[in-house]
């Protein structure tokens, strides 16, 4: 009996502080069979258990080969404040961002309870035939406890069949279309995105406050339709270059006028420009020409006086 | 004989209850989500043959938070709406949307002394034509103190609002755990004096919520000092640099700055592990006041 009894308690103790994690889950939604040439949508979706979360870290790997990344869904992830928005990044794609506040699950008024939520929404175009594999090579994801307690989980991967245009799907039959979920139905692309992004603020922080923080340009822009995938700035009469926020944008002696653009990932844009302070304002070149007109007066003065006082007059 | 069998099958069932379900309830918020068809607009009276009309997509939000505050709504980083709040507590908000998807809105409710609540997160999904209502949002009581740091000996006034005649619990947390139980009275005003003197010197935390609800206020500092020692000027919140009693995107763009960046000022790396990261971020969106 005690042998049993001792069973049972380590069973329940071993399972039993396991199912505090369970639910807590890191996979894929997205359609299962695509055709050459299809844009189509992956959620990234997390079920959290039951538990606030505020920050992720999470990297992608793809079949390069049969697969691009074409974008993200700016407006359907809960990762707005990007620390690193979705980007390629050592042929993976790499997305960290937080939730100010944090986060549960999201609510669906065709179904009970919270549901997973949706971190990301990628975009991929499919380029060639064959099986694409998509699973998370890392995944940090933080509680929103004060702490940053990370919160473990389990992965899961998913596979995309991917057809030639005029390949007939197999095993696939054509239900009505409908909308599940925010899902793209089945063999639906995804409209090419027209839009240029939002407009932005382009802000300047002194590095006064912060003294070992130097003074920095900060640009946040938004593009619901393909997310946004870089930032060119024009100093002056300089060329464009691409840059990142925040952008040390350093000292100097005049005023210069900054522009900078917020490229999308079909190659809209948008441009936000900002006068950025010089060190030498005009009171100060105001004083130093008064200055230098004194100081030649009196110059001037002095060397006539002793002039006059050489001839004796 | 029975008296074992009904032994085993009891622990078999409590061994069960440990494997299925959590040991903790850690969802004790009765939020509803309903869709309806919106209603409130009439059809443009048209020709035979035009469009089918459809009614405009929208959500709304109710529940309750502090009597004659207000609730402001935001989406993208932006306020798209506010509301006060009514002597009772109780607020609701639309709005309109032009979308039709999984959409991540933000409300926080201000209380009528101008102290900012916790942000509280939705991701909802809306329906083309429908009105899309989440209902019982409680928002957790704010919180305030008159000093955050004070000497043994001294007193401490801890406030704030929450709803009408409440019942509260207050927390203190540090060397010395004390739990306080309060009624807010019927302008949802409550206040505690604690006196210090049995408490041991050091740091605590302060918070409160209600009785019935896990989530929490704000998480204050507190210090409590040791005679001979003069307080330090330090912000109420870890990684406030600027001390402006705020966290946002100014300090999001500092420490984003500093982020995967070697020793980074003392002040932004709030884990102290020399070094921006995660972690650092995660702590400043839990204290995130926007």
């Amino acid at each position: 009996m005690k042998k049993l009894l001792f069973t049972i308690l380590f069973t329940s103790l071993f399972f039993g502080s396991s199912s505090l994690a369970y639910g807590a889950e890191l996979y894929f939604s997205s359609q299962d069979n695509v055709r050459v040439g299809n844009t189509f949508e992956v959620s990234v979706l997390f079920d959290t258990g039951g538990e606030s979360v505020n920050a992720a870290d999470i990297e992608i790997s793809f079949n390069q080969n049969l697969l691009t990344f074409a974008g993200y869904k700016e407006s359907e992830g809960v990762l707005g404040f990007w620390i690193e928005r979705p980007h390629i990044e050592n042929g993976k794609i790499r997305l960290t961002g937080v939730i100010p506040g944090g986060v549960t699950g999201s609510y669906d008024p065709n179904k009970n309870g919270q549901q997973p939520v949706s971190l990301a929404k990628i975009i991929f175009t499919a380029k060639s035939t064959g099986v694409a594999n998509l699973y998370f090579t890392k995944s940090q994801i933080l509680k929103n406890d004060g702490l940053g307690t990370e919160l473990n989980h389990t992965k899961k991967s998913k596979v995309v069949s991917i057809y030639k245009k005029s390949e007939e799907i197999k095993e696939y039959v054509e239900p009505t279309p409908q909308v599940i979920e925010g899902e793209t139905p089945v063999g639906t692309e995804v409209p090419a995105d027209t839009e240029s992004p939002d407009k932005f603020v382009l802000e300047y922080f002194e590095s006064s406050l912060f003294l070992r923080t130097p003074s920095m340009l900060t640009f946040y822009g938004y593009d619901a339709g393909s997310g946004v995938a870089r930032y060119e700035m024009k100093i002056g009469n300089k060329d464009w270059r691409v840059v990142e926020s925040p952008y040390n944008i350093g000292e100097s002696l005049f005023k210069r006028q900054v522009t900078v653009r917020a490229y999308d990932h079909a190659g809209n844009f948008k441009d936000s420009t900002i006068v950025v302070p010089g060190s030498i304002t005009l009171w100060v070149i105001v004083i130093f020409i008064t200055l230098t007109l004194f100081a030649f007066a009196v110059y001037e003065f002095l060397l006539i006086y002793h002039r006059r006082k050489r001839k004796g007059l | 004989m029975l008296n074992k069998s009904f032994k085993k099958v009891f622990l078999i069932l409590i061994s069960a209850s440990f494997i299925f379900f959590p040991l903790f309830s850690i969802a004790d918020e009765t939020l509803t989500v309903t869709a309806t068809v919106s209603s409130g607009s009439t059809p443009s009276p048209s020709g035979g043959g035009g469009a089918p009309y459809i009614p405009p997509t929208s959500i709304r939000f109710s529940g309750q938070a502090y009597p004659n505050g207000k609730v402001l709504l935001i989406k993208n980083k932006n306020i798209i709406a506010e509301v006060l709040v009514s002597n009772l507590g109780d607020f609701s908000i639309t709005f309109e949307e032009p979308t039709d998807r999984n959409i991540m809105y933000s409300l926080y409710a201000v209380d009528s002394a101008g102290v900012q609540s916790i942000i509280l997160n939705y991701q909802v999904y809306l329906s083309t034509g429908y009105l899309t209502h989440l209902s019982g949002i409680l928002f957790p009581p704010t919180l305030s103190l008159d000093r955050y740091s004070a000497y043994s000996g001294d007193d401490l006034s801890i406030f704030g609002f929450a709803i009408p005649e409440r019942a509260l619990e207050l927390k203190i947390e540090g060397k010395d755990i004390k739990t306080f139980n309060i009624i807010s009275n019927k302008d949802g005003v409550y206040n505690i004096i604690v006196p210090l003197f049995n408490f041991k010197s050091g740091q605590y935390k302060i918070y409160t919520k209600y009785k019935e609800q896990a989530l929490t206020s704000k998480v204050l500092p507190f210090e409590l000092l040791i005679e001979d020692k003069n307080p330090e000027v330090k912000s109420k919140i870890p990684g406030d640099c600027n001390f402006d009693d705020r966290i946002n995107l100014k300090d999001f763009s500092i420490l984003s700055f500093w982020y995967k960046k070697k020793n980074p000022p003392t002040c932004l790396d709030v884990n102290h592990d020399k070094i921006i990261n995660l972690v650092d971020f995660s702590i400043f969106a839990y204290y995130w006041t926007g």
